[in-house]
């Protein structure tokens, strides 16, 4: 996979402690790191220097970081990776619908901190060749051929329900990200159905049962409890 | 007899009924009246077969009846009555109320004596049978009362069943009050809601709680008042339960007794709330206590050990760097790495634990399936499955389970790696969900040594660890497990597997299902066309 190498990171985070372990592992894998200390800065940084990537730490100084989520999402499709002392389902679930892409919660390990990143990365490379939008999905066992309506696993054709096709092709074009139940529920179903949690869960397992090895214990299709789910792809 | 409590349940005995009122006393009269025109008439029909003394007795088979069930003033008109039916229609001469030998003066006189000493005995009897019965009532209301209020130790919970029994018992209003430290004196119930006293009224429910004696209607304390007060001794001080006595009987009849029996009973009552409060405070307080104790020597030890080797590892690689050799410095690092997480771990228990204790956790129970939490239980300690796999038995009555998916998946991992730590072969570990009426039962069963013998039970206690096996924990796992399930109105237990190995039991009552969860297909859903 195309790793963006030197690609430009905004650190948006006011504990100079957690600033400066970002910088260094980040710049050790030769990205290019800004920083800012609290919103007002990371809005000129934003418009300034438009990064890559914004590591967006939620408890600013200066303002809630889901706001500054909301404003930047509003005229840019700039990745944004939450990283937050605050453990809590509902803030993660707040973030991601007001548009970040991804969300860690500290402690995290650098491991962890990169994968997101090249997750955001590869994911802003496929929204902007659109043209590939019917091209095949592969991960690895499983493989979908949007063309042809298909999808396969190890070889072998899975019959899928419209709805269950569907739900399988959202989470596999979103690779890595996490996805909340209202995003998921509202791309499946449609705007009037963003309540219905439990339908979701109950197709999510149909379609466990079909494209895992073991459903209780799932390797592509991941929850992500009491935020929603996330298609393995690495 | 439903045994409702709080003085819902009518009373066996119906509170005595009262004779003197003037409408049963016409009664009376009229009885009189009819039974001797009743009895003339026979006699008159019968009276050439009668001789004159046979005569004389039937009349007092009216007397003896009515005195009997209507009291001496009854049977006294009813003699006076026969005297003179008697005299008019049968002593010679006939159809007048003269008399013309004096023989009969005499029988007069002993019908009359004879009505008048009967209606005396009769009411005596009656006297006699009304007390039985108040004592009856008396005792059944007392009894009442005592067993409502042992129901519960809340001493404002007391105070309204005792006046939920006063205003029933007296067929009116009541309430009590209580003096306050200051002086002043506070409203604890009252029955019915609205049932308010005056500014005068609590006047004199302020002077009966200084004075612990009885003001109001009744007494010779402000005698004027619509309501009588009572005082209910309570320690040191008083309190006042007013009474707006509807039945005015009861004051009338003289039955003080009750109301002061109640007044007792009620004391009583009042003073134990007062007690078992003093006794729970002191317990909750020892227990936080306790808690904080362990707490602190908890965070003492259990953070300082990891830290103490992170700043360790640390100092070392940053003062004896040239010192140390690559392999040495790859330990240290990794030291620090593992004790970080290990302070984590504990860090979020202790988080956990307090906002479950602290009731900042509000559920949001949802319908996901147990699969569901199961895997992603898995998935959260797939470092310390070392492998092992879990035996995943669900009844398919079961589809769902309606829980808090974010607390009930901690559970699961809380089960889980207390049995990853402990069971030798972590493939042997089995979950069985299965259905039973309104309920789901969860159980979690492993090979490893099981629990000690007579821990089943404190294991679940906070900072309570396995013995002697050298686990590292926080001993809040199952505590939070514990928590969890209580949260959801469930219960969790651990038991001995017979052939060795724990098992944790987890039963929860759950919902119906609800109707929609097997949406239609095509519902809101175009066929072709995709999102995003």
């Amino acid at each position: 996979m195309t790793q963006a190498m030197g690609a430009r990171i905004l650190v948006v985070e006011d504990e100079p402690q957690m600033r400066r372990f970002l910088r260094t592992a980040l710049s050790a894998r030769a990205f290019e790191v800004i920083e800012a200390i609290n919103a007002r800065e990371a809005r000129l940084a934003v418009t300034s220097h438009p990064p890559e990537i914004v590591l967006l730490d939620l408890g600013l100084p200066d303002g809630d970081g889901i706001d500054f989520t909301r404003e930047v999402r509003a005229w840019s499709l700039v990745p944004i990776i939450v990283i937050s002392a605050r453990g809590r389902e509902d803030d993660k679930v707040a973030a991601l619908d007001a548009g970040a892409d991804d969300y860690l919660t500290k402690p995290f390990g650098v491991n962890e901190l990169l994968a997101r990143i090249r997750v955001a990365l590869r994911h802003v490379a496929r929204l902007s060749n659109g043209a590939q939008r019917e091209s095949v999905v592969k991960i690895g066992a499983l493989l979908i051929d949007p063309e042809r309506r298909e999808v396969r696993i190890d070889g072998q054709l899975v019959t899928l329900t419209p709805i269950e096709y569907r739900l399988l092709l959202l989470m596999a074009r979103n690779a890595g990200r996490v996805l909340t139940h209202q995003q998921i529920l509202k791309e499946v179903w449609g705007p009037h159905y963003t309540h219905q949690t439990h339908t979701l869960r109950v197709f999510m397992a149909q379609l466990r049962r079909k494209v895992e090895v073991d459903p209780a214990q799932p390797r592509l299709l991941m929850t992500e409890m009491g935020v929603g789910y996330r298609m393995r792809d690495e | 007899m439903d045994d409702a409590v709080d003085g819902q349940t009518p009373y066996n005995v119906r509170p005595p009924q009262v004779v003197a009122s003037s409408y049963a006393a016409w009664i009376g009269y009229a009885a009189a009246m009819l039974s001797v025109a009743v009895t003339t008439l026979l006699v008159f029909w019968w009276r050439a077969h009668l001789t004159p003394p046979d005569l004389v007795m039937l009349y007092l088979l009216p007397i003896m009846a009515v005195a009997y069930r209507f009291g001496q003033g009854a049977s006294l008109l009813t003699s006076a009555l026969s005297v003179a039916a008697y005299d008019f229609f049968f002593v010679h001469p006939y159809f007048t109320f003269l008399v013309s030998d004096s023989q009969y003066i005499l029988t007069f006189t002993i019908l009359f004596v004879v009505g008048w000493v009967i209606g005396g005995l009769m009411n005596r009897i009656r006297g006699q049978e009304q007390e039985a019965r108040d004592r009856e009532f008396q005792t059944e209301v007392l009894f009442r009362l005592g067993r409502d209020v042992m129901t519960t130790l809340d001493d404002a919970e007391v105070a309204r069943i005792i006046t939920r029994h006063a205003a029933r018992l007296f067929v009116g209003e009541a309430g009590i009050w209580i003096e306050e430290d200051h002086g002043g004196v506070r409203l604890a119930a009252v029955t019915p809601d609205y049932f308010r006293l005056s500014e005068h009224g609590m006047v004199v429910v302020r002077w009966c709680c200084d004075n612990g004696q009885s003001a109001g209607r009744g007494t010779e304390l402000f005698p004027d008042e619509a309501f009588t007060v009572l005082p209910i001794a309570m320690g040191e001080r008083f309190g006042a339960l007013a009474v707006r006595i509807g039945d005015a009987t009861i004051l009338k009849q003289g039955r003080w007794g009750l109301l002061e029996a109640f007044s007792r009973q009620a004391s009583l009552a009042m003073d134990r709330a007062r007690l078992g409060e003093e006794a729970r405070s002191a317990a909750v307080r020892v227990q936080a206590e306790a808690m904080r104790a362990s707490l602190l020597s908890m965070a003492s030890h259990d953070l300082r050990t990891p830290l103490a080797a992170i700043t360790g590892a640390g100092t070392a690689l940053r003062d004896d760097d040239a010192r140390l050799d690559p392999l040495q410095q790859a330990e240290l690092v990794e030291t620090i790495c593992t004790e970080a997480e290990r302070m984590e771990r504990l860090i979020t228990n202790l988080l956990d634990m307090v906002r479950l204790e602290s009731g900042a956790t509000r559920l949001r129970q949802e319908w996901i399936p147990f699969e569901e939490l199961a895997g992603s239980a898995l998935m959260r300690l797939e470092k310390q499955s070392r492998g092992g796999r879990v035996l995943l038995d669900v009844d398919d009555k079961v589809p769902m389970v309606y829980v808090d998916p974010v607390l009930f998946e901690q559970v699961l991992v809380n089960l889980l790696d207390n049995a990853f730590k402990h069971a030798r072969m972590a493939e042997l570990i089995s979950w069985r969900v299965r259905a039973d009426r309104n309920r789901v039962i969860i159980r979690m069963a492993d090979r490893g040594p099981g629990i000690p013998i007579g821990q089943e039970e404190r294991i679940f206690e906070k900072f309570v660890r396995g013995e002697g096996n050298g686990v590292p924990g926080s001993g809040l796992g199952l505590a939070i497990c514990r928590g969890v399930v209580e949260a959801h109105q469930g219960t969790i237990r651990a038991l001995n597997r017979a052939g060795g190995g724990a098992e944790f039991r987890i039963e929860l009552p759950q919902p119906p299902i609800p109707l929609d969860l097997y949406p239609d297909e095509r519902e809101g859903c175009p066929d072709e066309g995709e999102g995003s």
